[in-house]
């Protein structure tokens, strides 16, 4: 953006919305994840300018003025993912939406509730379960991670979207979605996408590159009569493997597996664990009562059959306060890095295998970290690692690929989409990838919405990266990976 | 320098997860809505600073001191990083840079070294407030007035005495040997007067023979309790306690007795120095309980996940009309309760929330929870 576009926009949405600043846009440079500053060369990260649009109005102007100048944009929630998929690769505008929230409606009787896009998940539900309510699903983020947020982000492909709390019992973040309200890349506003030819799902999973949610209507349901968790300790990882493979069959609110090597490295941070070998939690919740006692029984002789213990309550409690928490531990790297990718419930276990297997190929401790999704369980296999030591965390990059292609080998894919899975666009979006670029060549004609990403990996240069230069590159970086250190 | 010192929270820096917990529950964060206004956001300037890709400036110094210390984001780390040490560390490095503090910070440091309070009035006054309470200079109890009580809200340094003198123990105060705490000053970041402060404070509250020392101000009762050990360099000689506290003690003995009813609907705010930096949440509401007819109807946000009245951390004199702000989120609050008081006892909490209650034009009175029990006990004939 040259000085005149720059003075532009100050005047179309006000001074108080937008920021140039140097330090402030350094921090819309980037998420979660830290990327080497090498990997400048290949994206612009940094903004040329950050808004903050607070109505739809300010939303459409700005979309028509970045339409009309074809300027990039990026919608931004939190950007509480480790993908790239909230900030800019080409430079652009830089949209945070978090001064859009607020709850715009609750219809107890639709059992719905229609809110903006920049509302964290956490408010919604402390407001739903003040009047006795709750959400279907929401993610493990929710403090922090904004409605819109996960809502677009890649999840698992174009029409689902996220794995979350809850996922394993009433399914994906698109089937908790009723309707949205989008603002197109051509400033169009479109208060229901369910009154229009689009679908709420062309959007769901989209990482934002058609057009940005404004608002959404999610469906609501009433706090369960019951909800329990329950905690165990297995000697034998396989044979937790196993036991969740059972319990998916009773559509748990939500499952969470940690390994030994997990609890280690919790131990390492300073942290209270439980005396345990392997940690499985799982959190049952219903209204009916009988089936209620017959999902406990049912558990418990799956737990008897693989040799589980189960741990007390306060420990299962504890377990279930800290499912926020996923990254307590980090302290002990003080960088986490490794992989997060989905496989079919059937092959958890042998992707587990597989997992560890690398880790003694490669001399390092990979720990587990699993939670239950509808048909897949989602793993994000971690290692200790330290940003500061450059070199080996560029070349420790590499495990990240390894580990998504062994997902793919068993019938599985990779966690979320973005920037840095694009890559693997195909095998998540599956057949909806044709039309995710059908809508965007059809949606956003000058491709400035959250471009370069999401279909296919671009670089700054707006040149695709092919999969065989990445997968050669992480290849090489992988040869440096011998033996730990 | 900054860039140096910043050594020492190294892997403090790295270990942040960039989660933001923090920011989504910062009241900062929440008025001003830019990344580098919220805890994450300043946990990466740190990071950038470190690593050379920029230098502090004026803007980064603004976001350092746009902050009230409440440590709501310490409560929600991802992490568990001591948060309220780094924010207060780096205001120390700023300070010790000719960065900080800002220049309404640094005539308050200057007040404390000439006048040992904050409001550059006399230290011989220090005992203005009493009026005809006769005052002793020895007891079981030492009542810390603080500066504020002293000089500026005289009324609650009465009704302080009015209650403890009430319940028939010898209760002694410093009178013009009692000096600033120093908070203000160890939470803008400028240390360097403050081991002469609190040698002297716990000195002459020593030599009063006090087993226990009462504040009012919840400032005060943080950082003697908190954050004097470390610099005196021992264990107090004494208990700290702030004066809820107390008084919920002898309420539950039987000692403290109420003689008329106020019929009022109350709601209560936590303030952030007994609450989310002392773990007190129980004997304000104990006492507020205690109160024949006064009913209590609790906001939404209270305890541990209570707001701040925007006051603290030097916000109230660096950035007035954003620590106005902040307090209007929470008046707004108390007023959705139907209360028609709204409880405090803190004299900043009570600063910040009655100029926020007066600029919303709101139908709430702001009372500390001394003033409660002294109109409860009928000491205010």
């Amino acid at each position: 953006m040259n000085k005149a576009l720059e003075q532009q926009l100050v005047e179309l949405l006000g001074p108080d919305s937008v920021s140039m600043t140097d330090i402030e846009r350094r921090l819309y440079a980037h998420d979660m994840a830290p990327v080497p500053k090498i990997l400048g060369l290949v994206w612009k990260f940094m903004p040329d300018a950050v808004v903050r649009p607070s109505s739809v109005k300010q939303l459409q102007q700005l979309m028509k003025f970045a339409h009309e100048n074809s300027i990039p944009v990026v919608p931004r929630g939190r950007s509480t993912t480790m993908m790239g998929g909230a900030y800019p690769i080409y430079g652009g505008i830089s949209i945070d939406m978090t001064a859009r929230r607020g709850i715009i409606e609750l219809d107890e009787s639709a059992g719905t509730i229609k809110v903006k896009a920049g509302t964290y998940w956490e408010a919604v539900l402390k407001f739903l379960e003040k009047r006795g309510l709750t959400l279907y699903c929401y993610p493990t983020s929710a403090p922090s991670s904004t409605i819109g947020g996960w809502i677009g982000n890649g999840g698992v492909g174009l029409g689902k979207g996220g794995l979350g709390i809850g996922s394993s019992k009433y399914g994906y973040a698109a089937d908790t979605v009723v309707d949205l309200g989008v603002v197109l890349p051509t400033g169009e506003y479109l208060e229901s996408i369910e009154a229009t030819e689009l679908k709420a799902e062309d959007f769901i999973g989209s990482d934002g590159v058609l057009g940005i949610m404004d608002t959404i209507t999610l469906k609501i349901h009433k706090l369960p009569a019951r909800q329990e968790p329950f905690c165990y300790d297995f000697k034998d990882f396989d044979k937790l493997c196993s036991a969740v493979a059972e319990i998916a069959l009773l559509k748990p609110f939500f499952l969470l597996i940690e390994d030994k090597v997990m609890l280690d490295f919790k131990k390492l941070a300073k942290l209270h664990v439980p005396m345990a070998q392997n940690l499985l939690t799982v959190i049952l919740a219903g209204d009916d009562e009988a089936q209620f006692k017959l999902d406990i029984q049912t558990m418990g002789k799956i737990i008897s059959a693989y040799g589980g213990q189960e741990l007390s309550k306060e420990i299962a409690k504890e377990e279930w306060q800290g499912r926020y928490y996923a990254m307590r531990h980090k302290s002990a790297g003080p960088n986490l890095l490794g992989g997060e990718f989905c496989v079919p419930t059937s092959n958890f276990k042998e992707s587990i295998r597989r997992v560890k297997k690398l880790g003694v190929a490669k001399n390092i401790q990979i720990a587990i970290h699993g939670t239950l999704g509808v048909n897949e369980v989602l793993v994000m296999p971690q290692v200790l690692s330290d940003e500061r030591k450059k070199f080996r965390y560029l070349t420790m990059m590499s495990l990240v690929k390894e580990l998504n292609d062994l997902s793919i080998k068993l019938g599985g894919i990779p966690y979320g989409v973005g920037l840095f899975n694009a890559f693997y666009a195909k095998e998540i979006h599956g057949a909806k990838l044709a039309e995710l670029i059908r809508l965007k060549k059809s949606l956003d004609p000058r491709n400035i919405m959250n471009p370069g990403k999401a279909t296919h990996c671009s670089t700054r240069f707006r040149i695709t990266l092919p999969k065989f230069a990445y997968g050669m590159g992480m290849r090489g970086l992988g040869l440096f990976v011998k033996h730990g250190g | 320098m900054l860039q140096e010192r910043l050594r020492e929270i190294e892997h403090d820096i790295y270990t942040c997860a960039q989660c933001a917990f923090c920011t989504a529950t910062c009241p900062v964060a929440e008025q001003k809505g830019w990344e580098t206004y919220g805890p994450r956001g300043r946990m990466y300037l740190l990071k950038l600073i470190l690593e050379k890709d920029i230098q502090a400036n004026d803007q980064i110094k603004d976001r350092f001191y746009a902050c009230t210390t409440c440590s709501r984001c310490e409560k929600v780390c991802q992490t568990d990083l001591k948060l309220i040490e780094i924010w207060e560390d780096v205001r120390s490095w700023l300070v010790e840079d000719n960065m900080g503090p800002l220049e309404v910070h640094k005539g308050i440091a200057e007040s404390v070294a000439q006048n040992h309070n904050t409001y550059r009035e006399s230290a011989a006054k220090r005992d203005a407030w009493a009026g005809d309470i006769k005052l002793n200079r020895k007891g079981k109890i030492a009542f810390y007035v603080g500066c504020t009580s002293s000089y500026k809200m005289q009324q609650l340094a009465q009704d302080s005495m009015k209650v403890l003198q009430s319940l028939d123990e010898d209760v002694a105060v410093l009178g013009e040997d009692e000096w600033c705490c120093g908070s203000v000053l160890l939470r803008t970041g400028q240390r360097r007067q403050i081991k002469e402060i609190v040698d002297h404070n716990v000195q002459t509250l020593k030599n009063t023979g006090a087993e226990i020392v009462v504040t009012s101000c919840t400032g005060c009762f943080k950082t003697i309790r908190d954050d004097y050990p470390p610099i005196y360099g021992n264990k107090l000689p004494f208990k700290v306690m702030h004066i809820t506290q107390y008084l919920a003690q002898q309420i539950e003995s039987g000692k403290l007795k109420f003689a008329k009813s106020i019929n009022e609907k109350v709601t209560y705010h936590d303030p952030c120095h007994l609450g989310l930096h002392a773990g007190e949440y129980e004997a304000p509401r104990a006492i507020l309980r205690a109160i024949p007819g006064l009913k209590l109807i609790e906001m939404d946000n209270i305890r541990e996940e209570s707001h701040c009245c925007g006051a603290g951390g030097g916000l109230k004199a660096g950035m007035p009309d954003l620590a106005l702000a902040i307090g209007q989120v929470r008046v707004n609050e108390a007023e959705e309760t139907g209360a028609s008081i709204l409880a405090s006892c803190c004299p900043f909490c009570k600063t910040n929330l009655s100029q926020a209650i007066e600029a919303g034009h709101k139908n709430l009175v702001q009372k500390d929870i001394t003033a409660l029990v002294v109109e409860a006990m009928g000491l205010n004939a």
